[in-house]
């Protein structure tokens, strides 16, 4: 997709700070000790008191004014008691207490305190994106916070070290992070190394908690920042804030949901392979079934190249992990942001030649060959022949190429490829595709200037893209602003999001008001792709809030990262980071998407039951329509603004996973997973099992010569589901060779084996 | 001698309504190779780097049995994930034809480069 700049218009400086002045009734030692809004509040600066009351840190019952505050001291409850304090809550040297207003400045005078804070009211919201699409109402009036339901993503990678993903505890809420560049395709052979699934490296949640607590090493890091904001806005806790802005402002939606997440092999740079995609979900499903958790995967990316009717196979696999009957699972994709751009054309033959014009701007050309280039998909109906010819800025021409024949041809121009159904109609959908390259073969680079493809033919529908180019490429002619939903948000059982705009300007960490021009607030995003899809379908589903969109900001990711999505302008270099300096602002489909996939982690936690086609059908109820979207169903809203709250109010509740009451029917023993599991530090393999009601359980390891290597479990087990660790040790803690086991399971008549191979 | 004259042509018509532009009926095999892999695994495309193993999609007739696994593993290759009937693989590019003449294989697809949905800041 191609980037957009966005200029930057309203740059008042709002940096003028109020000068305060701490004299008076404060010594310069109790000053010192007393966070600014409690000095402010005694020297009672209103603008300070208003916020205080506002944050419910200040109460004024009749008897004078109390302020509620946290103690950082080395003396006792009962020595700050004296002083009038009523301490409500110990937690090693801080106390969490109400203190008269009036004797604040004698507990802050006392040798024994070193700190006095301001309670601050923990917000769980506030970014307007959270808001507007009425997550905070739905938490609140179901109770609901994505707790034991899994947010998976895939994407560039993930902070995890940002507080958003910690629990109150600081212990990660990353079950699992799996990092497919490192080590990545480290021989150049097309495969990915390492010991992980898939390859790459696995890093469990004992793992990144080891990391945290300085214990242990996690490699990974987010550089470029799109999967950290991504994640923050499905599911960030917000509670990482700094500079005196409230923990929550920045929450995501599913503020308990537990997190997968799988960093790109090419994340960095902002690119993930299709097969890493469908990787990435087997693997999210897998851990799904061990963990016996409902799942929502939210895929913020997309591309053009393919037919956009949800045939490629890239569709049909993530069709084959959702949709009607798959109970507790649900993937989200953006619609992608090319809705301005011009990379469509399409319409209907009737006997004479369409052409379509697209230009080439001058460029300067990569050294070595095939590294300039555009490229093209065309598809057309399997009943009709057309012939295409391609002519180039000097009128050199290629072609014509009839249907069901290719040429290769190096001309001053460019090399051209053009294979028009070469082989006869796509088996995939029984429609004709036709590919068009234009690069350098040769010292004959892609001629700058402006370019003509005819199409000629009786009858049948035509829709060619402009999926890829070196040089900022686009049609001059001929095209339209329709049919842009990326693949794979056209896949059938994937939910589509859009994107709208929900607030105008923001505040960066160098105190500057900045937005963007011309924009209205509550109108659809111009880049947000509109649909159908090619086969018809009306996508996106719907649209969500994506534009200036405060979510949670990478530590690795600064605005002077070379991959960084947050590059500022020169004259505001931090334009994109928050004024907390651990949050930063977003804009496109990428943040809309996870807004949705967090409401149906909510959903998924009322009722587990829910399959991919009625979390559909509740959010398309019940979206939202207005002046803005108009009448709905249509191309650029789907059905509408979505209305979490109100899709919640659809259907029932229904217990949550891992109920204690959900008595599995039989016994059973699952796969483990990861499987095969790699004998790393740290790394332990999950096994699952089924007890439908108490009973003498055992499960052991055993080698390929039926030698018992451990026993696992030997004991009274009671009804449920269960779920234990194997670390890849023996009965005397060595570690095994690699290579074939097996895991048994036996109670009472009951036996079962599972393999497990170790590396 | 007519009859021979009018066999002659009928031939030739039918060689010539089965023939493409560029000289060669498409085989079986090769209407289930995506256009994008055909040129890759024939290094004739752009954007193509010359890589020992290309990554794959494969649509099979039904989920691969244990015995349908070690044959494309004995072709060299290596099965990650399988979601349903279709599988993601990585696959030397001089096995792409064989694997495409396998009966259970439907249809092979080139892995595509996604981009993250942002339009940048």
């Amino acid at each position: 997709m191609y980037r957009k700049i966005f200029q930057i218009v309203l740059a008042a400086l709002a940096s003028a700070l109020v000068a305060s002045t701490y004299a008076g009734e404060l010594s310069a030692e109790a000053s010192r000790k007393l966070d600014p809004k409690l000095r402010a509040l005694i020297t009672a600066s209103d603008f300070s008191t208003g916020q205080l009351a506002k944050s419910s840190a200040l109460v004024e019952p009749a008897n004078g004014a109390f302020v509620r505050v946290l103690i950082k001291t080395s003396g006792s409850r009962e020595t700050l008691q004296a002083n009038g304090a009523r301490v409500m809550s110990v937690a090693g040297d801080i106390l969490t207490a109400t203190v008269p207003l009036a004797r604040l400045a004698e507990i802050a005078d006392r040798n024994d305190v070193q700190y006095i804070a301001a309670s601050q009211s923990y917000r769980l919201f506030n970014d307007v994106g959270v808001v507007q699409t009425q997550a905070v109402a739905a938490r609140q009036q179901y109770n609901v916070t994505g707790r034991n339901v899994i947010f998976g993503c895939i994407d560039s990678g993930i902070d995890w070290r940002h507080d958003d993903f910690r629990k109150s505890n600081d212990q990660t809420r990353l079950k699992y992070l799996l990092d497919f560049s490192d080590p990545g395709d480290t021989n150049g052979d097309g495969d990915l190394d390492g010991s992980g699934p898939y390859g790459g490296t696995l890093y469990t949640e004992a793992q990144i908690n080891a990391a945290l607590n300085g214990t242990g090493t996690v490699k990974e890091a987010d550089r470029n920042g799109h999967g950290t904001h991504v994640t923050g806005s499905a599911a960030g806790n917000g509670r990482g804030t700094s500079n005196n802005i409230p923990a929550g402002t920045y929450a995501g939606v599913a503020t308990e949901a537990d997190i997968i997440f799988v960093k790109s092999s090419r994340g960095d740079v902002g690119s993930i392979p299709d097969v890493e995609i469908i990787n990435a979900l087997a693997f999210v499903d897998s851990l799904a079934k061990v963990l016996n958790k409902p799942y929502v995967v939210n895929l913020s990316l997309g591309g053009h190249e393919g037919a956009h009717d949800g045939t490629s196979l890239q569709e049909q696999a993530i069709d084959s992990f959702v949709g009607a009957g798959k109970k507790g699972k649900a993937v989200i994709a953006a619609a992608g942001n090319d809705g301005d751009d011009k990379i469509h054309a399409g319409g209907t033959m009737s006997g004479s030649a369409v052409n379509v014009e697209f230009n080439l701007p001058t460029y300067t050309a990569n050294s070595g060959t095939r590294n300039d280039y555009v490229l093209f998909e065309v598809w057309y109906s399997g009943t009709a022949s057309l012939s295409f010819q391609l002519t180039g800025p000097s009128n050199v021409t290629y072609g014509p190429v009839a249907s069901g024949s290719k040429i290769g041809q190096d001309k001053s121009a460019g090399y051209v490829y053009l294979d028009n159904a070469s082989t006869g109609r796509n088996p995939l959908n029984n429609d004709k595709q036709v590919v068009i390259q234009i690069f350098d073969n040769s010292t004959n680079i892609p001629q700058s200037g402006t370019w003509r493809l005819t199409i000629t033919g009786a009858s049948g529908r035509y829709d060619l893209w402009l999926y890829d180019a070196t040089m900022p490429a686009e049609l001059s002619s001929g095209f339209d602003f329709t049919r842009l939903v990326a693949i794979p948000a056209t896949a059938k059982n994937v939910i589509a999001v859009g994107s709208w705009v929900s607030k105008k300007n923001w505040t960066d960490l160098d105190n500057n008001i900045l937005g963007y021009s011309g924009l209205t607030v509550g109108a659809a995003s111009d880049f947000s792709n509109p649909g159908p899809t090619r086969d018809g379908r009306v996508k996106p589903d719907v649209c969500a809030p994506g534009q200036m969109i405060g979510s949670t900001y990478s530590a690795d990711a600064p605005p002077t990262g070379t991959n960084s999505i947050f590059k500022g302008t020169t004259q505001f270099p931090n334009a994109f980071v928050l004024r907390d300096n651990r949050h930063a602002i977003g804009n496109g489909t990428s943040f809309a998407a996870p807004l949705i996939a967090g409401g149906v982690a909510l959903m998924l936690q009322r009722n587990n039951s829910l399959d991919a086609d009625q979390i559909r059908k509740a959010l398309i109820t019940t979206a939202n329509t207005d002046n803005f979207t108009g009448a709905a169903p249509n191309d650029k809203w789907g059905y509408g603004k979505a209305d979490l709250l109100a899709a919640l109010g659809t259907f029932t509740s229904v217990s949550e996973p891992n109920a204690p009451t959900q008595s599995p029917a039989a016994f059973a023993l699952l796969p483990s997973f990861p499987n095969p599991f790699a004998q790393i530090s740290g790394v332990q393999t999950a096994i699952v099992y089924h007890v439908p009601q108490a009973a003498h359980v055992e499960i052991a390891i055993f080698d390929v010569m039926g030698r018992k290597v451990r026993t696992l479990l030997a004991g009274e087990v009671a009804a449920g589901k269960h779920e234990m660790r194997w670390d890849g040790r023996d009965a005397a803690g060595r570690s095994i060779s690699a290579g074939v086991y097996f895991y048994k399971m036996q109670a009472g008549r009951f036996a079962q084996a599972q393999k497990l191979v170790v590396r | 001698m007519l009859k021979l004259s009018c066999f002659c042509l009928i031939a030739l018509a039918m060689l010539v309504a089965c023939a493409s532009q560029n000289g060669t009926r498409a085989e079986a095999w090769e209407k289930k190779v995506d256009p994008r892999l055909r040129t890759a695994a024939h290094n004739e495309g752009a954007q193509l780097q010359s890589v020992q193993n290309l990554q794959v999609l494969i649509k099979c007739t039904a989920p691969l049995s244990a015995e349908q696994k070690k044959q494309l593993a004995d072709m060299g290759a290596r099965v990650q994930a399988e979601a349903g009937a279709i599988i993601t693989a990585s696959l030397p590019a001089q096995a792409v034809t064989e694997v495409a003449k396998l009966d259970y294989v439907i249809y092979l697809e080139l892995s595509k480069e996604r981009k993250i949905s942002s339009p940048g800041n």
